[in-house]
């Protein structure tokens, strides 16, 4: 024992030369680099080949990092986000090797633009005052009337997988709609800051202008997400009872008059177009419901569906995937877009499904502390309130995905944050965790970082 | 921002997220023996997905002729000279279930082979040429659903099992849709016509002359008038004959109602029974090819009436084509009952045995004099229907009425080496009708020998 002891009496354990608060863009690298090797290898062992991916991952979360570390965001939210990102990356090459550049190129289309939405958010943010009624009503009915006109535009055009929602950029396509969950987050901060009165009814307003052009463009997924969003804005903003009242009033009333109408086209010639009108809203509604009542009885007899519709497709993936996952080959099929969870739980099982649930659950109640906390309120009320929106918007955008895939709630299938390919996926989350990270500043921006171990220590707070 | 609204909303989420990591361990069978139809699901999954990946196995004749065989992994292979072979062969489909061999042995045809993935190739005891001309009999006759057996007396092979339906033919290569449900439409269009059970008609009288061979009856003469009365009740000749003096042979060979009403009664409910079940009739059957199964009423409390009925064929006797063809083949085989088999070998592509037919006597069913009775008065009664051929054939005709107007016609013949059945059911032929298609399948039997 001696002798070991004195083989070891030279030997001192490293100090860890890194200060992970200070020095967070090298402690992000450092963990994001193991991060990629690790998932690097975990790719390997499932059955690719190819090593085309390694480079984009590392230099989409490097550059990532240096945003997040540029503007001082936390740490954890921080790791968060590199993880679910690479998973993503690391998920798509599993799944689809073929399309690797294809999906990076997707993916820094997606950065950008997010980029560019958030350069347009903290300019609207600026010129915004939210003392005015005047401003609110402005950005509110500005807010509606693109809506209405992309809801009329996107109509006309041609429709893909059955939804009327795309936008081309050469070879790549953006699903506009997406678009419409960020600008109910926008409207609904704009609501809630401004000193307007019946909050609830101005939101109710675009709420079902939103339902009405999502079921016109045949988008079910998003409307599900701007549905639950609504909810729980209504319920943590304390307007869900008032809501609940008028809808319950318009929709008497609306019923009532539906039933009248109807009643007397059948008995009074001269009253056709009055009929008619009610005829074809009572149309309209009939669709609705049959549309969801298709979606519900899918659902219960999920077992009895042909296997080649998506969803009973996912389903059996699942199945295959077990605990730990599967290198069958039977594809779930446009895996890449909106079955991406159950996917995952086919090629890596459900354990690696449950780590990816964790961080998204992780990241939300990290982010959401920090929003909470007043002395994270860095930037003005109007920012912390877009960013505790858009961080539920977010979180409800990963959940929804996770239990709809799962069939675990009817089924639809939806893109999963961060982990989807696909522009439009790819730019509303990335421009939700831009938005987060900067209302989460923990130092101020472009301050020098200081790699030096001996770097005094100072009494300078770290929050501005 | 209301904190406590927010601290709600995180507890309602983690709530929600524990409940549906409890959901999927329930539904997605991660936990084996926690949700038994999780597991069934997942093995049925699982098994689809095997299935995707191998290339059925083939399936071959007694010559190694092949019946089917597979080019593409996950579907059925195509079935050559398929309409003869179809019924039988069947298919087997995630989307319109399964049916025939292909249900019996989807595991073997479907556990692939490590090096070829390649299901086990199965080889029948059927004789293609046989099979073939055997259809093209029944597939003559434009009503009803036929089929044909033939069996070899000695071994209890099946030579050939054909099936047909005069109503719709389904081409089981290509399976669509609509022609499943079309069949579907079609009463008892998937049952096997070998399996269905009808009454049996004046064939029944071979196994009533078993007992009235057997109590030493056969030499002694009925005066037939044309009428038998049991407890009041008339039974009269098809056509209202009446022949006069009549024994064994007389009767088997003009089909006397008269005669085998009163020699049953004669003979007593309880050797009848004690006959029929030495042939099988009454019980289940599992035979390698599907299950039979018969009934009879000859129980101890029968009234004489009914008696009297079942030992012609009016009674509530129900039995299959190939309890008719195996009674055939017993007499055939000097009174040793043999379980038809229709599966020579199946063997897996790395050489493994899996399974192989042998013959094997499910019942002795009387003793060689007796059979010898029984058998000169149905080779009696071929010549009598005139059927000519290079060897001696016993024969016996079944028309049993079926209420509207038309028949189950039914022709039970045999040579000394084959059993051949014919059976046509809802047609207005009577099973007279029936023996030039047999004699055909005959004269082709002894082209092979």
């Amino acid at each position: 024992m001696d002798k070991i002891k004195k083989l070891f009496s030279g030997f001192k354990i490293p100090e860890i030369p890194l200060d992970f608060r200070r020095n967070g863009l090298a402690a992000g690298l450092t963990v994001h680099i193991v991060a990629c090797v690790l998932l690097s290898l975990f790719a390997f062992a499932k059955g690719v080949e190819s090593t085309d991916f390694i480079l984009p991952i590392v230099l989409i979360g490097a550059f990532f990092l240096l945003y997040a570390q540029c503007v001082g965001c936390n740490m954890i939210m921080v790791l968060c986000i590199s993880l679910l990102m690479n998973v993503g990356t690391v998920t798509l090459v599993v799944l689809q090797p073929e399309k690797v550049s294809g999906v990076v190129d997707e993916l820094w289309l997606a950065t950008v633009l997010a980029i560019i939405v958030t350069a347009v958010f903290s300019f609207i943010e600026k010129r915004f005052k939210t003392d005015s009624n005047k401003h609110a009503f402005f950005l509110m009915g500005a807010i509606w009337i693109v809506t209405v006109i992309l809801t009329v535009l996107l109509r006309l055009g041609d429709g893909t997988n059955g939804t009327y929602a795309w936008l081309y950029f050469g070879d790549h396509q953006l699903q506009v709609t997406s678009l419409f969950v960020p600008a109910f987050v926008l409207y609904e901060t704009v609501l809630y800051v401004s000193p307007l009165k019946n909050k609830h009814i101005f939101s109710l307003i675009y709420m079902f202008t939103l339902a009405g052009s999502l079921f016109i463009c045949n988008e079910l997924g998003t409307l599900i997400i701007i549905f639950f969003l609504w909810i729980i804005n209504m319920l943590v903003f304390g307007e869900l009872a008032n809501s609940l009242k008028v809808i319950g009033i318009f929709g008497g009333l609306g019923g009532i008059a539906i039933g009248i109408c109807a009643i007397a086209k059948s008995r009074v010639n001269h009253l056709t177009e009055l009929g008619e009108t009610a005829g074809s809203l009572t149309m309209f509604l009939s669709q609705v419901f049959s549309k969801i009542s298709k979606r519900i009885t899918e659902w219960i007899n999920i077992k009895e569906l042909p296997e080649y519709e998506q969803s009973a497709k996912a389903w059996r993936g699942i199945f295959r995937g077990g605990l730990l996952g599967t290198n069958n080959e039977v594809a779930i099929g446009h895996e890449i877009y909106d079955y991406t969870f159950a996917a995952i739980l086919q090629r890596m099982g459900f354990l690696f499904g449950l780590i990816i649930v964790f961080l998204y659950v992780l990241f939300f109640f990290t982010a959401l502390k920090k929003l909470s906390d007043k002395g994270y309120r860095t930037i003005s009320t109007f920012s912390n309130i877009f960013a505790v929106g858009s961080l539920i918007a977010f979180f409800v955008s990963s959940i929804i995905p996770i239990f709809t895939n799962t069939a675990f709630f009817p089924l639809i299938g939806v893109s999963l944050p961060l982990i989807s390919s696909g522009v439009s996926s790819g730019l509303i989350s990335r421009f939700f965790i831009f938005v987060v990270i900067l209302s989460c500043k923990e130092r101020l921006l472009f301050k020098p970082i200081n790699f030096s171990k001996s770097r005094k220590k100072t009494n300078e707070p770290l929050v501005r | 921002m209301n904190k406590k609204r927010i601290s709600v909303l995180l507890n309602v989420c983690l709530v929600l997220l524990g409940v549906w990591v409890c959901y999927c361990t329930w539904s997605f069978a991660y936990i084996k023996g926690l949700n038994p139809k999780a597991d069934e699901i997942k093995i049925e999954i699982l098994e689809d997905d095997v299935i995707r990946n191998t290339y059925e196995g083939s399936i071959l004749d007694s010559k190694g002729n092949i019946i089917s065989y597979a080019v593409k992994k996950g579907t059925n292979g195509g079935v050559i000279d398929h309409e003869c072979y179809q019924r039988l062969v069947g298919f087997s489909s995630a989307a319109y279930g399964k049916s025939g061999l292909r249900s019996l042995y989807r595991d073997e045809l479907w556990t692939p082979d490590k090096k070829t993935s390649k299901g086990a190739t199965i080889r029948l005891t059927t004789n293609s040429d046989i099979q073939s001309i055997a259809y093209e009999e029944i597939n003559s006759y434009t009503e009803g659903e036929s089929c044909a057996i033939v069996l070899e007396n000695k071994t209890g092979k099946v030579i050939a099992l054909a099936s047909a339906n005069a109503a719709y033919n389904l081409d089981y290569n290509n399976l669509t849709e609509d022609s499943v449900k079309k069949a579907n439409s079609i009463e008892g269009f998937f049952l096997n016509p070998w399996q269905a059970k009808h009454a049996p008609g004046s064939v029944i009288k071979a196994v009533t002359g078993i007992a009235i061979a057997e109590k030493g009856y056969s030499e002694e003469v009925y005066y037939d008038s044309g009428v038998e009365t049991v407890d009041g009740h008339d039974f009269h000749n098809f056509g209202n004959y009446n022949y006069e003096n009549v024994a064994l042979v007389g009767g088997m060979q003009n089909s006397v109602n008269t005669y085998f009403a009163h020699m049953g009664m004669k003979v007593g409910s309880y050797i009848l029974r004690d006959v029929h079940e030495r042939l099988l009739i009454g019980k289940t059957l599992e035979l390698d090819f599907g299950t039979i199964s018969s009934e009879h009423n000859l129980d101890k409390d029968i009234s004489k009436t009914n008696i009297a009925a079942s030992a012609f064929g009016q009674g509530k006797l129900l039995i299959t084509p190939m309890n008719i063809a195996m009674i055939a083949q017993s007499i055939a085989n000097d009174g040793i009952m043999l379980k038809p088999y229709i599966v020579e070998s199946i063997i897996t592509d790395s050489g493994k045995v899996l399974q192989e037919g042998k013959k094997e006597a499910v019942s002795e069913v009387s003793d060689k004099k007796t059979i010898s009775v029984i058998k000169n008065a149905l080779l009696e009664t071929g010549i009598h229907y005139k059927i000519n051929s290079k060897r001696k054939i016993g024969a016996k005709t079944g028309s049993a009425q079926l209420g509207n107007g038309l028949n189950r016609a039914t022709f039970m013949s045999f040579n000394e080496d084959y059993t051949v059945v014919i059976c046509v059911n809802n047609t207005s032929k009577r099973g007279s009708a029936l023996k030039e298609s047999a004699l055909r399948i005959f004269d082709a039997l002894e082209k092979i020998k």
